[in-house]
């Protein structure tokens, strides 16, 4: 059974803060927050990411997913991971 | 879909001033001429604004000659069709864009050209839209594309000019792969406009280097946020973009790029750097092709933001062509990275990836000249280049991905301590990748080494320079890096001012006053005294014929040798080529012989050569013809030279040595009797060592009464000729001259340029050896040595100068009676009216009157004559015996 948004939401923010904000304030990484246009997901982040999404979810991103449409934010990842589970 | 997706069809106001024009690409939400305008003076003030900026960055592209010709053209283009643009309802505007596009094409190519480019390119938008399975689509556009690279080859004709290849490539080669792989993956919506305006878009008939632009990014960051701050952003980006380019003139006139005209460490350190700083060119362009682009309204990535000041190769790889890592990280790195992943470990697919996607760099460099310059190089220079950089990009991924990088969602502090390590990684950073840039342009490793050798050996002074360079590179890297995190260089955090109650940011009143001053620093010269070092370096730095010392002795090398690589780095030089004529300096009057001299020209021909018909005699001479037994009371002279006095790019009677035997026919002849003839022996290509050889073998049968040399580029020619002998090319008949190059260090197996450094000491001894010989042959026979040296009518400077002058010394030395040429053309006030054509700086027919001139003087004056030729007939003819 998929798990709820929040739950998603959740766990993609702690991964997130975790692996490549240390130390930051977790308030100041909001839903919105833009993490491939300003740097915070580059490259190899980004596949990290992925890799996280695929095992933590179940999910299989494609090549062509991989971008700043759906990886952006924090709400934008809730989305495209929610869309894949749905 | 995603609320990005919502993003995409409307707009996000994020701008306070943007007051009440929130325009919708759909035309959903009220435009400006339909809304905002009717309520608000206050936005056709901020237009007016950015109006104001397009014409002062106009006048500053005209006062710059920057870019090409076609540039300015298409840039008033633009800035007009910006101002219609933004006035019209969203629904017009990519059509219009598409208009002033194909407007632009036709403008550069003239309709009938233009309309081939536009009709083979929509024939390639067809196929990938046809109604059939995308494989299908797939394999008929590979198909055509193949068909379209043997008519590129050469291998077939085309019906269609070839002088649309160049940008027909650099619209399709790139953008079709990215175009099909978003078709396929129904990435971004299509449609005929849209199509038409990301592959034809308006600036990129004027650039054959272009940054591939995504066309997701392109159709998704369309009138995305606020359009002023669009339209602010790009005018900021082509300001930037035309300073750079300034800039790289300076880089390119300036830094040392011949390792023979090193003399100082300091010097040393600035060739290493060059070929870096020389990108300036190509960032300098992208920063005005996208600057431009925003103004239609297209949000795309910066590009090649503060690359030099790059912290880490990954950092540099981000910051340098942001187009180009996002191209290959969608099409190679990305799906290549998830099928290894797989079936392997995450490091393992990572390493594998990096390299394919270094390749695929390497592979696609080359796919990209051959598009544009119908060549597919494969050096070593290149290889090397790429795998460094793969190499190093792949050992600070690891690092990073092991230790993490530093990353902050908003301000961090500075310590003093992290400052300096930032200081440090940029230092560092920047000195691996000038020295691979070096190791990239370079001919050969032994030009390397001889740069290496005086880096190593710097003193005080030198040492101190050094130092200073690389603190002042640290220290803009600290300064920079504050300001990136304050966004200090953008366009909705600049600040603004009120004038009239227009809000204008900080930045316009930047552009306007710094472009307006420059613009004023140029034309100032018509009305005010400049010292001659201001204007020279003005005039340097506005005139793109002006080529630096290495481009024109390659441009001089160019006539004689096969220098296929010399676009690569050699821009400028790049740029003049691109109007030559294919076969330019192919002239069917010359062949090869296959022993020394090298070539010879045919008797008997009528050929165009250098765009002027030249005929030959029966004897093989470019000259009139002439009975092989010297007639009875003839004086006759025999000419040596090269391609000037054989009169390359001018007609039979144009050349100067034609000019002065009809002179002396009509002016002096009436009172001698006699008769006078010049035996043009010149040919094209010849230098003191070849023009030896001519003058033992060939002039004696024609009995003359004077030998005239005439040397122009004499240090270059003489230790060409006896270079080659040393590398076997052929062999001299006369061996001291090999033995001494071999004395001198020359080696069979060097490289030629390093060969001609390291014979650089022995140069004048050599030209002396062979002086020396001419007119010993010549006093031997009763024959008169007159020498001379041609001045080459390009901006040269003082060392060139210097060069032709010690060669009308060595002459002296030698014992020639010498007629000074050298400032035959120092009346005129610049020397692009004396070119045969602006690639090709042979002197035109005026050139050749002037010399005519001159040397009919000189050989009256050699004769103590006076100018009128009015001394007695027994005297001149005396005088001349």
């Amino acid at each position: 059974m998929a798990p709820d948004s929040r739950l998603i939401h959740d766990k993609i923010k702690e991964f997130i803060l975790r692996q490549f904000l240390p130390g930051e304030d977790p308030n100041a990484l909001t839903d919105d927050t833009a993490l491939i246009d300003t740097g915070i997901l580059d490259s190899l982040a980004t596949l990290k990411l992925i890799t996280f999404l695929e095992e933590e979810f179940g999910i299989r991103v494609e090549a062509h997913e991989a971008d700043s449409e759906n990886l952006n934010t924090v709400a934008d990842i809730t989305r495209f991971v929610s869309s894949k589970l749905g | 879909m995603s609320a990005g997706r919502g993003d995409r069809e409307g707009i996000v106001n994020r701008n306070p001033d943007a007051g009440t024009i929130n325009q919708g690409i759909d035309g959903s939400v009220s435009s400006l001429w339909g809304g905002a305008l009717q309520r608000s003076w206050v936005n056709l003030g901020r237009l007016g604004v950015l109006v104001i900026q397009l014409g002062l960055l106009l006048l500053m592209i005209r006062a710059f000659s920057l870019e090409n010709a076609s540039f300015f053209r298409v840039f008033a283009l633009a800035a007009g069709g910006f101002a219609v643009h933004s006035l019209l309802p969203s629904r017009m505007r990519m059509p219009f864009f598409v208009l002033l596009s194909l407007t632009a094409i036709a403008l550069v190519f003239g309709v009938a050209q233009g309309a081939w480019l536009v009709g083979l390119g929509m024939l390639l938008i067809a196929l990938a839209h046809l109604p059939v399975r995308f494989a299908i689509r797939l394999v008929l556009i590979l198909a055509a594309g193949a068909g379209l690279a043997v008519v590129r080859s050469g291998a077939m004709r085309a019906p269609w000019p070839s002088g649309i290849w160049p940008i027909f490539g650099a619209m399709f080669m790139f953008r079709m792969i990215v175009y099909l792989y978003d078709l396929k993956n129904r990435a971004a919506p299509t449609g005929i406009w849209r199509s038409m305006a990301y592959f034809f878009m308006l600036p990129n008939v004027c650039f054959t280097l272009f940054p591939v632009v995504d066309y997701k990014t392109f159709s998704r960051g369309y009138y995305r946020i606020d359009p002023f701050v669009t339209y602010q952003t790009g005018v900021n980006w082509i300001f930037r973009g035309l300073i750079q380019l300034i800039v790289y003139r300076a880089v390119y006139q300036y830094l040392p790029a011949e390792p023979s005209s090193i003399g100082s460490a300091a010097g040393a350190a600035l060739y290493f750097v060059r070929p870096y700083l020389l990108y300036l060119r190509i960032s300098g362009s992208f920063h005005l092709v996208v600057g431009m682009l925003h103004l239609f309204g297209f949000n795309l990535p910066r590009t090649n933001f503060n690359y030099l000041l790059a912290s880490s190769f990954t950092d540099y790889w981000r910051r340098v062509n942001i187009y180009w890592k996002d191209f290959l990280q969608k099409i190679f790195f990305n799906p290549f990275y998830m099928f290894f992943k797989r079936s392997m470990s995450g490091a393992a697919a990572l390493v594998l990836t990096t390299f394919i996607a270094f390749f695929a760099t390497w592979a696609l460099h080359s796919y990209q000249w051959f598009w544009i310059r119908n060549a597919f190089p494969v050096i070593w220079q290149d290889i090397v280049f790429w795998s460094i950089m793969g190499i190093l990009v792949l050992a600070n991924m690891i690092l990073e991905a092991r230790r993490g990088r530093a990353r902050s969602l908003g301000k961090r502090s500075h310590s003093l301590g992290s400052a300096l390590m930032l200081a440090l990684r940029t230092i560092g950073t920047f000195l691996v990748i000038c020295s691979s840039w070096a190791i990239w342009s370079t001919k050969s490793f032994g030009e390397l080494k001889i740069v290496l050798a005086k880096l190593m050996h710097p003193g005080l002074k030198d040492a101190g320079w050094i130092l200073a360079g690389l603190i002042g590179l640290g220290a803009a890297a600290i300064i920079y890096d504050r300001l990136e995190k304050r966004g200090g260089q953008e366009v909705e955090s600049s600040p603004r001012i009120r004038l009239l109650g227009v809000p204008v940011p900080l930045s316009a009143l930047r552009v306007s006053a710094v472009s307006a001053g420059l613009t004023f620093l140029i034309f100032g010269q018509l009305y005010f005294f400049y010292p001659p070092v201001v204007a020279n370096v003005l005039g340097q730095l506005k005139n793109p014929l002006y080529l630096n010392a290495r481009d024109r002795q390659l441009l001089t090398r160019g006539y004689y040798e096969d220098l296929a690589d010399v676009s690569r780095f050699n821009p400028q030089l790049a740029e003049l080529y691109r109007g030559r004529p294919a076969d330019w300096d192919r002239c069917w009057a010359i062949h090869r012989t296959g022993g020394f001299p090298t070539w010879e020209v045919l008797p008997s021909r009528r050929v165009v050569f250098r765009g002027a018909i030249m005929t030959t005699n029966r004897w093989g001479m470019r000259d009139r013809d002439y009975d092989k037994v010297k007639p009875a009371g003839t004086y006759r002279f025999a000419l040596l030279g090269s391609s000037h006095s054989m009169g390359s790019g001018v007609t039979d009677d144009e050349s100067f040595e034609n000019i002065v035997e009809n002179r002396l026919n009509r002016e002096i002849s009436p009172r001698t009797g006699t008769k006078y003839e010049i035996l043009n022996f010149s040919v094209a290509g010849f230098g003191p060592v070849m023009n030896l050889a001519v003058l033992e073998k060939r002039v004696l049968d024609f009995q003359p009464d004077a030998v005239i040399y005439v040397g122009v580029n004499e240090f270059y020619f003489v230790q060409r000729d006896i270079i080659y002998s040393v590398m076997g090319s052929y062999t001299l008949p006369w061996p001291e001259l090999t033995e001494m190059a071999r004395a001198g260090g020359v080696r069979k197996d060097m490289d030629f340029d390093v060969a001609r450094a390291t014979l650089e000491p022995r140069r004048e001894e050599l030209l002396l050896w062979v002086y020396r010989r001419m007119v010993e042959w010549c006093t031997q026979r009763g024959i008169k040595p007159i020498g001379t040296v041609l001045p080459i009518p390009t901006n040269k400077p003082k060392e060139a100068d210097l060069d032709a002058q010690r060669q009308v010394a060595l002459q002296r030395e030698a014992g020639f009676a010498v007629i000074d040429l050298l400032n035959v053309y120092e009346s005129l006030p610049g020397y692009d009216g004396l070119w045969i054509a602006t690639w090709d700086r042979h002197p035109n027919a005026k050139g050749h009157r002037m010399l005519a001139d001159r040397l009919y003087a000189g050989l009256l004056g050699e004769l103590g004559l006076d100018a009128s030729g009015s001394g007695p007939a027994e005297d001149i003819e005396k005088a001349f015996h």
